[in-house]
């Protein structure tokens, strides 16, 4: 005879929960073994004994009719509540965490105090193409921005930034980013950003502040500084034309923008026109020639709180 | 838990379109194991039945707060818990209480059997020992093992519906079982 099964099997194959040749293998076995075969005899036995006792004085006890008598009383279903986001569920545990980190850091010698971040800015892969330091990043990890530590992001990100008004921010392209005080950073930066979520944030390009607002910015190839004596002719000093890279459509809401089209405008200094009309003139044109469909984001959906965040709330 | 014609989403559409006669099926799915928990986790057999109802009325009433990827069951276990839990809070309930579940399961249940053959008498004596082993068990163990035995949920589904890692719930079982072998094999050597 074979060695007994651990009890634990026999449970399983007693409980129905093995598969079809671990019950064959048992089965055999307690053919030939009658003190498993009393094991599991016993445990079945039991379980019938005990299930028809419940049963019966679940039969006595049932108030079904009551509920639905209750029910039909005041057939009122509420409205459901409108969901919290993630910032309104964390608050609380947020804030204690917070107060413990708090006097962690008051407890803690000066020179070992933690560097991080007041405002805090997580990114998360938005596909498992995306690569993070060169390496494929899983869409289900949250990696903190960091001061200390910089990240090299290829790809497609959703950014989500912790202040007074909570932002979710899209980037796709390649760029190295980092927190500078307490902003996102973008360095080597070809991407597009696009506000998802949130009325609006400061962030850094190449070293450049952009107020990020509703709409996507393109900050792909920026071309570098062009010599004046390419771009202008005398006495069209070009410092005279500042880049715009704020874009805010003037009656589009977020959702609007995010869900059909978004107006894309990149007045770089390499496309400044030569004069003051011209510059007017351009500008209007590049604003109508740059209209081209951006993708719908109704596929993103917020990592924490798997809402979509293409609907502009 | 989902071997039925119409899934328990199905029902709960229904339901929320104003077709609220639809939620007496979710009853009919549900109760026993509303009933079954509550019983793993309370003394008094009224508290249970308090319990069960409003757990049903509160789950009518919130039902457009259900979240469709959740298992119905795992929600209305939820409920379940947090009735318990403000009940517990409330002070006394249970102080006078004569109605405990132990007394309930050992006069309901054999409360058919007039006549008294020997294997009855020996179910019967087999029963009350069950039960009040099961009563000795902490409440960690009870539970998934009532869910197991009673409604005969796989221990996946058990695992789902407790919010509980499998390999905890099998564990558990597991334990419950042993402690049980472990005093019937002290009662036959005894008798």
């Amino acid at each position: 005879m074979k060695k007994c099964p651990e009890k634990e099997i026999l449970m399983a194959f007693a409980d129905g929960e093995l598969d079809k040749s671990e019950v064959a293998e048992i089965t055999a076995h307690l053919k030939a073994c009658q003190t498993c075969a009393r094991e599991v005899s016993d445990m079945s036995e039991d379980d019938n004994l005990l299930r028809e006792g419940v049963n019966s004085v679940f039969t006595r006890h049932r108030v079904n009719e009551r509920i639905m008598s209750q029910i039909r009383s005041n057939p009122v279903v509420e409205i459901a509540p409108a969901k919290k986001t993630f910032w309104q569920r964390m608050m609380l545990p947020a804030l204690a965490i917070g107060l413990i980190l708090l006097i962690a850091v008051m407890m803690i010698p000066a020179e070992r105090k933690y560097h991080g971040t007041a405002d805090s800015v997580s990114f998360q892969a938005l596909n498992t193409e995306a690569t993070v330091d060169g390496m494929n990043a899983t869409t289900d990890r949250v990696f903190p921005l960091s001061a200390c530590c910089a990240h090299r992001l290829n790809g497609d990100f959703l950014f989500v930034t912790d202040r007074k008004s909570p932002a979710e921010f899209r980037m796709q392209g390649i760029a190295t980013v980092k927190l500078e005080n307490a902003v996102p950073s973008f360095e080597e930066a070809d991407i597009e950003l696009d506000l998802v979520n949130g009325d609006g944030l400061q962030i850094l390009v190449n070293g450049e502040k952009v107020e990020l607002t509703a709409g996507m910015v393109n900050f792909r190839s920026l071309p570098k500084a062009v010599p004046a004596s390419q771009t202008f002719s005398a006495g069209n000093e070009p410092a005279a034309i500042e880049p715009v890279r704020t874009i805010a459509a003037a009656s589009a809401t977020v959702s609007e923008q995010v869900a059909s089209t978004a107006v894309v405008i990149d007045t770089t200094a390499a496309e400044m026109p030569a004069s003051a009309s011209e510059t007017a003139a351009a500008t209007s044109a590049t604003a109508a020639d740059a209209v081209e469909p951006v993708d719908t984001v109704d596929h993103i959906t917020n990592p924490f709180t798997e809402e979509p965040l293409g609907d502009g709330r | 838990m989902n071997k039925h014609e119409v899934s328990d989403i199905e029902l709960v559409k229904k339901v929320l379109a104003g077709e609220i006669e639809y939620f007496s099926e979710l009853v009919e799915r549900y109760e026993k194991l509303v009933f079954s928990y509550l019983l793993s986790r309370l003394n008094d057999i009224q508290e249970v039945e308090d319990i069960v109802q409003d757990t049903f009325v509160k789950a009518f009433r919130h039902l457009a707060s259900y979240d469709c990827e959740r298992k119905f069951a795992g929600w209305l276990v939820t409920i379940s818990r947090n009735l318990l839990i403000d009940s517990r809070r409330k002070a006394g309930r249970n102080i006078a209480s004569t109605d405990l579940v132990t007394d309930v399961l050992l006069s309901d249940s054999l409360k058919e059997t007039n006549a008294h053959p020997p294997e009855i008498i020996i179910r019967r004596e087999r029963f009350r020992q069950i039960v009040n082993m099961i009563q000795e068990l902490s409440g960690d163990l009870r539970t998934p093992f009532l869910l197991r035995v009673v409604n005969e949920l796989p221990y996946q589904e058990i695992a789902e519906i407790l919010n509980l890692p499998l390999q905890t719930v099998k564990n558990r079982i597991f334990k419950a079982r042993g402690v049980l072998r472990e005093k019937r094999e002290t009662y036959e050597e005894m008798s």
